[in-house]
């Protein structure tokens, strides 16, 4: 029999245990105890509440091109967060489109599958009638991640849809992605020599893309968000684009604000984010990240300074409540803000390319 | 000084780097740094010897690969001693060399706090 004496391990294990009782005791704990309670209760009854709710028909705007009609593609989308937040559910309705384009499929796909746009909902959709349009989003391989039973299907067309589930930088991505361009584009998909000056930019820019999702994502946790990228081989322009896109914060809301005078103008709408836009290109502009904060600062460059490539046409940023072309050096306030960050390029075959 | 060592990156490390840190993923500087281009950097100080590095043959080079291999070393031991015990070879591009040069001459993008 075990002997319960002091120093003994019973007594160990009756001390662990009777401060254990103590610290159940305490408001603290019960407060906490509680609020965790609460909250797995809340989301129960959330996810009750969006079974049993309708699906809103959800009508797409016509031309639904993020990056030529950002604005309305944009209310659509904080439309749709809306009736998700309101505890239904939405039905996109994109048959009627006149206009669809890879960036706005890359766009829909990211948000269908973020749990910070749908919450605890349900979405399902149709495809465009225009058969062009039909084609294109069906060889997206968007169904693959929506859900077999939409009617949804991937076809074999070469184009590349990636979610990252580690959301990390992964090279093999970029190497892939540049593989599917090179291909489609120039024929080739090894890095020859004489594709140097294709394969190089592209590959860093696909690079610093992941590296700055990564670190710009979230406020306080490093590389939590998700990222997707889609790499659709065009037939009739026989162009590669690539849509890389973050559901995090935004680069502007992941911006370190150093000066308090700064925070104040910031917050007080004095100075908008477009203000911001030159710092943030040059590598002016701090991410929250501390460590080696002497040394960061080289990726954006690195995107912008590849963006004026031959082989790349349209390069476009939106972040936030901005949207930059980088190929034109132009940049426009948005009337609807993007949780996130999205980048898209096409990659080309210049005329001067024998 | 007499070459007495040669790293290529594409077929002692990879062909594909990755980002800055060993937390970013997959062939990062800091890796690099860490199991390849310091241990043999520490070597050629002690020997007294140089090291060429071979760029070719690699998908693209990420500016925070480049600063977080490269960056670093210079910073932690001066651009002149990196720059007397490195030597880089790329037939694919001129400019690849020079992006590497700049990066050990200026390793910082903004002084420290």
């Amino acid at each position: 029999m075990k002997k319960f004496v002091k120093g003994s391990i019973a007594w160990t294990y009756f001390l662990i245990r009777k401060r254990y009782q103590e610290k159940r005791h305490k408001a603290r704990w019960k407060d906490r105890k509680s609020n965790k309670r609460g909250i797995k209760r809340q989301y129960i009854r959330d996810v009750e509440i969006h079974k049993a709710a309708p699906f809103i028909l959800h009508k797409a705007p016509n031309n639904f091109s993020f990056i030529d009609n950002t604005n309305e593609v944009l209310k659509y989308f904080n439309e749709a967060k809306e009736i998700f937040r309101r505890k239904e559910n939405v039905n996109f309705d994109i048959s009627d489109v006149s206009n669809l384009t890879p960036d706005t499929v890359a766009l829909l796909v990211s948000s269908v599958n973020s749990n910070k746009f749908v919450r605890t909902g349900s979405s399902k959709g149709n495809a465009p009638k225009k058969e062009s349009l039909r084609k294109l989003f069906t060889e997206s391989g968007f169904g693959e991640y929506i859900s077999k039973s939409n009617g949804f299907k991937k076809s074999q067309s070469g184009n590349l849809l990636h979610k990252e589930v580690a959301q990390k930088v992964v090279p093999t991505i970029a190497k892939e992605a540049c593989i599917v361009g090179l291909n489609y584009v120039f024929g080739q998909s090894s890095p020859s020599p004489k594709l140097y000056e294709v394969y190089s930019p592209l590959y860093e820019t696909l690079l610093e893309s992941m590296a700055n999702t990564h670190n710009h994502a979230d406020l306080n946790k490093q590389g939590e968000c998700r990222w997707w990228l889609y790499v659709y081989n065009d037939p009739v322009s026989k162009t590669t684009s690539f849509s890389f896109i973050d559901l995090g914060v935004g680069i502007f809301r992941s911006v370190y604000t150093k000066k308090y005078i700064e925070k104040i103008l910031k917050a007080s709408g004095l100075k908008k984010n477009i203000d911001l836009v030159d710092d943030l290109l040059a590598g002016k502009i701090n991410s929250r990240i501390e460590k080696d904060r002497e040394l960061r600062g080289k990726g954006i460059p690195q995107i912008v300074h590849h963006s004026k490539s031959p082989y790349f046409k349209s390069f476009y940023i939106i972040t936030n409540d901005v949207k930059i072309n980088l190929t034109k050096n132009e940049r426009e306030s948005l009337e609807f803000s993007f949780d996130g960050t999205f980048l898209h390029w096409e990659l080309i075959k210049p005329q001067i390319w024998k | 000084m007499e070459i007495n060592k040669k790293i290529v990156i594409a077929k002692d490390f990879s062909d594909s780097p990755g980002a800055r840190y060993v937390e970013d993923g997959e062939y990062s500087g800091e890796e690099f740094l860490n199991k390849i281009l310091e241990p043999a950097f520490k070597e050629a100080i002690s020997g007294d010897y140089k090291i060429l590095i071979d760029l070719d043959g690699v998908w693209g080079y990420p500016s925070s690969f480049i600063s977080g291999s490269f960056g670093k070393l210079s910073l932690e031991n001066g651009s002149d001693v990196v720059l007397r015990h490195i030597e880089f070879k790329s037939d694919d591009s001129e400019t690849r060399l020079g992006e590497f040069i700049k990066e050990i001459k200026n390793p910082r993008t903004r002084e420290k706090k």
